[in-house]
């Protein structure tokens, strides 16, 4: 099952540049949002900024880890939120592991990295501006997880 | 038009460095931070189908 989104097309100092972003439900407990997500093959985990964690009321791992950011350091901590994909026919839902920051957030926007991505053939089509994310269910695909 | 497709479409640029909350073909509410844009809309009703998305300075980025 095929999960089709578009690439938002931003403007920065040096021109127009396309982003992959999603539009994502994420959820805990009572609380809901759409909200735009932005695709990342070069991150390990999935990000989100500590408000975001405060709002839907997650709870937070005990232990603190170190990661690495575009080149600098920062400590976080490991939550969990259901993320839920729709098509007019399907949708996709999955409890999703989250890393939050302890104090200065790197990033400010969500981001999906290898965790999410790895649920997912995913084809990014620059020339057609699509990003499709078919269903990997095929448990032959998930070799390189195990 | 969704939510998604009005926010693909539109330039926000003016909302740089802001998170916006974007209903029915509008910007509903914005702020510094998506904790304070999505209680404001808490409040609003029939926000439940908004999108909220931050909309990045003009820098470009790396993550």
């Amino acid at each position: 099952m095929d999960y089709i989104f578009k690439f938002k097309r931003e403007r920065t100092e040096g021109g127009l540049t396309l982003r992959p972003k999603i539009k994502a439900t994420l959820s805990f407990k009572e609380k809901a949002r759409d909200v735009a997500v932005i695709l990342d093959t070069g991150s390990d985990l999935n990000y989100m900024p500590k408000d975001f964690a405060d709002y839907f009321g997650l709870t937070f791992s005990k232990e603190t880890m170190t990661a690495l950011g575009a080149e600098q350091e920062f400590e976080y901590k490991t939550s969990k939120i259901y993320v839920k994909l729709e098509n007019p026919h399907k949708s996709f839902r999955k409890l999703l592991n989250v890393m939050v920051p302890v104090k200065t957030a790197i990033h400010k926007e969500v981001i999906f990295g290898t965790d999410f991505l790895k649920n997912f053939i995913v084809t990014l089509d620059y020339t057609k501006g699509t990003i499709k994310l078919s269903e990997n269910t095929s448990a032959k695909n998930r070799k390189y997880f195990r | 038009m969704s939510e998604y497709d009005f926010y693909l479409k539109s330039d926000f640029s003016r909302y740089a460095g802001k998170w916006v909350a974007i209903l029915n073909n509008k910007v509903v509410s914005s702020g510094k931070s998506f904790k304070e844009v999505a209680e404001k809309i808490d409040k609003t009703p029939d926000s439940r189908k908004a999108l909220i998305a931050r909309i990045p300075e003009k820098m470009v980025q790396l993550l």
